[in-house]
């Protein structure tokens, strides 16, 4: 009885078949979205409006070393995630190691900002700009990622999920930290920060549906 | 220097390779053959870790599906067994997942006297389900019948009607009657308590 089935489940899908095109190599597959998103912060960052010290920021090795480290982070998320839509990750899940290992050297860095110049929380917590340009930010490039994953079929839906948000909200920090002139780390983790946060909860929650395949 | 060694595991790598690559052109033939020729591999992946034996058959086609779903992941480049063993794997956790999630596990049928023995807890009123059970046996087998069609596995009368060769009023009269001797018995049950 059982034999009987798996045979007529073959039979349907052999007489269902359709011609099907190979997904491209990963690396080819995401230069697309990381050439969209970064025109699409790019041209969102002019339009808001670039920070007034923008030159002379460029100029601190410190404020390079963190854009270098984001767009680091941001690249090969994005890049993992070409792998992540494959089910097996064509056997290389090390791809994984390298944006989680730059978002902790991120987290580190974020943790001695504090120590050296101090948290300065703002004295009133409420609805900012910079949260609405963070969800502005993101809201393209998410969406499209999500897009470009849907097309393969991932069996690591919440690793999908956290590899997606790092791309896009790294993406989104640089885009922030070129329109908003605050630098303290109490105003950029709270509303720089939380919203790619938030985010990224809520699509991990959802991950298995939104991913389902 | 690397010998490559002529195994039978290699053969059946280098085909389903070839089927697979055959099937994403469109070849319905090597596509059959390829799901053909994988099904006693899931099986004996899955077998070994499952606890129910009746689960495999489920399991495995439910891995056939995506495996149909998925084809234009696999790039013919790429070793064919390391991809279907990460979908056997990610169906079976996905099916344990939705098995154990509806607490599947925790049903039984009423059937098996032996685990409601072991795991269900006697209920408070099993002395008057007893007095239920002993009142049902009075009815006559055909009353009886009746009774328990509509009563307790929920058909319609007109249902059992049709099932019974009867007509949809007398299976009516028959559960009516049948419902007030009940009734009277185990009234008179309880007046003894």
């Amino acid at each position: 009885m059982a034999n009987d089935n798996i045979t007529s489940l073959i039979d349907d899908l052999s007489s269902g078949l359709q011609p099907v095109r190979p997904l491209h190599h990963p690396v080819v597959r995401i230069l697309p979205w990381i050439v969209l998103a970064v025109a699409y912060v790019t041209g969102l960052s002019h339009f808001l409006g670039l920070r007034f010290d923008l030159i002379e920021k460029m100029g601190h090795s410190a404020f390079l070393f963190e854009m270098g480290l984001v767009f680091s982070i941001a690249v090969t998320a994005a890049f993992a995630t070409g792998w992540l839509a494959i089910p097996d990750m064509r056997e290389q899940k090390g791809v994984l190691a390298i944006p989680t290992a730059l978002f902790s050297v991120f987290i580190f860095w974020l943790v001695v900002q504090t120590y050296v110049e101090g948290l300065h929380m703002p004295a009133t917590i409420n609805w900012n700009h910079c949260v609405e340009d963070a969800l502005l930010m993101g809201a393209f490039p998410v969406a499209a990622l999500v897009f470009f994953s849907r097309r393969g079929a991932t069996t690591r839906p919440g690793w999908m999920a956290f590899m997606s948000i790092l791309a896009v909200g790294a993406l989104g920090w640089i885009g922030l930290r070129f329109i908003c002139a605050v630098d303290v780390v109490g105003h950029t983790g709270l509303y720089h920060f939380i919203p790619f946060v938030f985010v990224g909860g809520l699509l991990g929650a959802l991950a298995r549906k939104v991913y389902r395949w | 220097m690397m010998v490559s060694v002529k195994s039978p595991a290699n053969d059946r790598e280098e085909s389903w390779r070839e089927w697979a690559k055959q099937a994403q052109a469109g070849d319905k033939a090597a596509y059959t053959l390829l799901l053909k020729d994988i099904v006693p591999f899931i099986r004996s992946v899955v077998m070994p870790t499952l606890a129910n034996p009746d689960w495999v058959d489920d399991v495995t086609q439910d891995v056939l599906i995506s495996v149909h779903k998925s084809l234009n992941t696999y790039s013919a480049d790429r070793p064919f067994r390391p991809w279907l063993s990460t979908i056997i794997h990610f169906r079976r956790t996905d099916f344990l997942r939705r098995h154990y999630g509806a607490r599947d596990n925790k049903r039984t049928t009423l059937e098996n006297v032996d685990f409601q023995r072991e795991h269900v807890t006697n209920s408070p009123f099993a002395g008057e389900l007893k007095d239920i059970e002993k009142a049902l046996d009075t009815l006559s087998g055909k009353q009886r019948k009746v009774f328990e069609l509509i009563k307790i596995e929920g058909y319609t009368p007109k249902e059992v009607a049709g099932q019974m060769d009867m007509s949809v009023s007398a299976v009516k009269v028959s559960v009516h009657r049948s419902m007030k001797k009940l009734k009277g018995m185990l009234k008179e049950e309880n007046g003894k308590r």
